[in-house]
């Protein structure tokens, strides 16, 4: 799971040695599963619990989208800082960096739940794709 | 190997048909109000109705509003026969000659809905009569009958409230082919049901005519048992209304009461006295209204009442009547009713909640149902079109949907409901279940309706709107349009990919009487 994170994870961003300790300290496969739930659960959120034809447009969509990406954007920011630090290694950017892949990552999660689950949302089937 | 399909019938030729006659102004409107009540999803237990309007006024406004309402209607309807998910305009509604055509008899009896009266055009009653040839004994006889201002009376305004002239004219209709095309056509379990004012002239004298005819059961030297042991109902519509005073007009309403008076009598001893009808309803109401004194043709607009909605009503309770307590025998109706119809409280201004209990059961709900549907139509549809429930399907409710015939016929219908809706508003008495503002033109005619109030579900009078918990948390619950359009959507998958009309028909339907569920009753 660790491995499969990381490569996902490391296509978005990759910092030597920052990266390495992300996956030696086993942290991808947390924060992914994390991002992963997240991302899902914005994706019922919008599609299945608030599911209101006056919030079924795109930009809708896209808002809690957003909302996701900035929450899992300030967890991948602090998750693994506390960690690294017990162990002695001092980052700066790369921290802030790895926040915005993880938001990415919760974002693609968000996406794909759009492209096979939003079919049976009564009233934002066609967000944010019309047909 | 055998063929285990079920035989392959027409039904239409074994349903039982609902003939309806409207003689005159009074029964144009009366099958208007009906026409509005099977299109909002008001059943009886006939499959098929075929009204045939008998009125000399070609160009009476009521009369070709009425004519053109029962064309649209068909119109609609034929785009959605046997589809379960839709409720509206769900009866059919024939021309006599399509009856007639149905069993394979000739199809051009009559043309539309009206019958047509042969040498009342441009003619004045002495030539109908041919009364210059008669001898000068007839010519006497003739005039203890007629008077000059009879003799000189045009007819292609209708009679103008003279039952003499039109007792004589309405023969025509008796003998006419159309008459026998109904004779021939009318089966065991068909019925009958006759609208007349009593109060008039058409009305008055063309109802104890047709009956007769039909209980002698002999048409064009035919005889048709099935005829004269038919089941006939009939409503005969006393004053509920006044015209105002104008001296150069024959209708005078103050004579309507001493014709009643006089019809009543005669009806007593030609109608009830033999048995002739096997339910006779009886209607009126305070003369409370003045319309304008229009002696007849296109000016003939009046708005539409109460009474006649009631009256309509009365066919409702004629066809739902259990066969087994209905029956003819030798042309004598056994065991004749009598009814009337009441309201449960007396008031300028009735809403549902006046009415009693049988009333509100048939009528609230399919009648709410189709005014919500109307305003979603005129204030929500037009930008609307991106949710689920009209573009999510093969078939789209689109722009190019709402230019097509179906759409436009259906939203001139829309418009007439609207529109008697208003003129039942303002009327005296007032039916007014719905908050709503008629809106009229120079001429004071409503041309529309309109609502004044953001919040849908307040707009039933007397009636609250349901409310759960979760309508008390703010940004929780869903209202107004919002929810129709959740309920539009949700219906939408119910009734699947069909085509456009059906869709747009079905959806609306079910989702209609999901919300009206949910918020009001």
């Amino acid at each position: 799971m660790n491995e499969f994170f990381s490569h996902l994870y490391e296509a978005l961003y990759y910092a030597s040695g920052f990266s390495d300790e992300l996956i030696a300290q086993r942290l991808y496969a947390p924060m992914g599963i994390t991002a992963c739930v997240s991302g899902i659960l914005a994706g019922i959120l919008f599609y299945y619990v608030i599911n209101r034809p006056s919030f079924s447009r795109w930009y809708h969509w896209a808002s809690v989208m957003g909302g996701n990406f900035l929450l899992n954007g300030i967890i991948g920011r602090f998750w693994p800082q506390p960690q690294l630090e017990t162990i002695g290694l001092h980052y700066s950017t790369e921290y802030y960096l790895i926040g915005l892949a993880n938001g990415a990552v919760s974002s693609i999660a968000y996406i794909l739940f759009m492209l096979f689950f939003r079919w049976f949302s009564t009233n934002a089937r066609q967000t944010p794709i019309p047909h | 190997m055998p063929d285990k399909r079920p035989f392959l019938i027409d039904k239409s030729h074994y349903m039982p048909k609902l003939f309806i006659f409207g003689i005159g102004g009074t029964g144009a409107r009366v099958i208007k109000s009906l026409t509005m009540l099977l299109a909002s999803g008001v059943k009886t237990n006939f499959t098929q109705i075929v009204p045939i309007i008998i009125d000399p006024d070609r160009a009476g406004g009521d009369l070709n509003r009425t004519v053109k309402l029962l064309g649209d209607y068909q119109k609609i309807h034929n785009e959605l026969v046997d589809f379960p998910h839709n409720n509206f305009f769900g009866t059919p509604i024939l021309t006599l000659s399509e009856a007639v055509a149905r069993k394979g008899g000739t199809s051009n009896v009559i043309d539309g809905f009206r019958f047509e009266l042969n040498g009342v055009q441009d003619d004045r009653f002495r030539n109908f009569i041919d009364y210059d040839s008669l001898d000068p004994n007839n010519k006497w006889f003739t005039s203890l009958l007629f008077s000059e201002k009879n003799l000189d009376a045009s007819l292609d305004v209708g009679f103008k409230g003279h039952p003499n002239i039109g007792s004589v004219v309405m023969n025509q209709f008796t003998r006419s082919e159309a008459f026998g095309a109904f004779a021939s056509n009318f089966d065991k379990d068909d019925r009958i049901f006759i609208i007349s004012s009593i109060f008039g002239g058409t009305g008055a004298a063309g109802f104890p005519l047709l009956l007769k005819n039909i209980r002698e059961g002999v048409v064009n030297g035919q005889f048709y048992d099935f005829l004269k042991n038919a089941v006939i109902g009939a409503i005969t519509v006393l004053p509920y209304f006044k015209v105002a005073k104008d001296d150069t007009s024959e209708i005078d309403s103050l004579g309507f009461i001493s014709k009643t008076k006089a019809a009543l009598h005669y009806y007593a001893k030609n109608v009830t006295g033999n048995s002739s009808v096997n339910a006779l309803y009886y209607i009126g109401d305070l003369v409370s209204n003045e319309y304008t004194n229009i002696e007849g043709g296109m000016d003939q607009r009046n708005d539409a009442h109460f009474i006649e909605l009631a009256s309509a009503l009365a066919i409702v309770d004629f066809a739902n009547i259990d066969p087994n307590f209905v029956s003819t025998a030798n042309g004598k109706a056994n065991n004749p009713v009598y009814k009337e119809f009441g309201v449960a409280s007396n008031t300028d201004r009735l809403n549902f909640k006046d009415l009693y209990d049988e009333t509100v059961a048939l009528i609230r709900g399919d009648l709410t149902a189709f005014f919500y549907f109307n305003l979603f139509c005129i204030n929500a549809l037009p930008n609307q079109l991106a949710h689920p429930y009209a573009s999510a399907y093969t078939n789209k409710f689109d722009r190019n949907f709402m230019g097509q015939t179906f759409y436009k016929t259906l939203s001139e219908f829309n418009k007439s409901f609207r529109v008697w809706l208003g003129e039942m508003h303002r009327n005296k008495v007032s039916f007014a279940p719905f908050n709503i503002q008629p809106e009229t033109n120079v001429n004071q005619e409503v041309t529309d309706i309109s609502i004044n109030t953001p919040s849908l579900f307040s707009l039933l009078n007397g009636i609250e709107e349901k409310k759960s918990f979760t309508d008390y948390i703010p940004g929780i619950s869903k209202n107004n349009y919002e929810l129709y359009i959740a309920c539009l959507n949700k219906a939408a998958e119910k009734v699947g990919n069909t085509s456009v009309n059906r869709r747009f028909m079905g959806t609306f339907s079910s989702a209609t009487k999901d919300l009206i569920n949910q918020k009001l009753f």
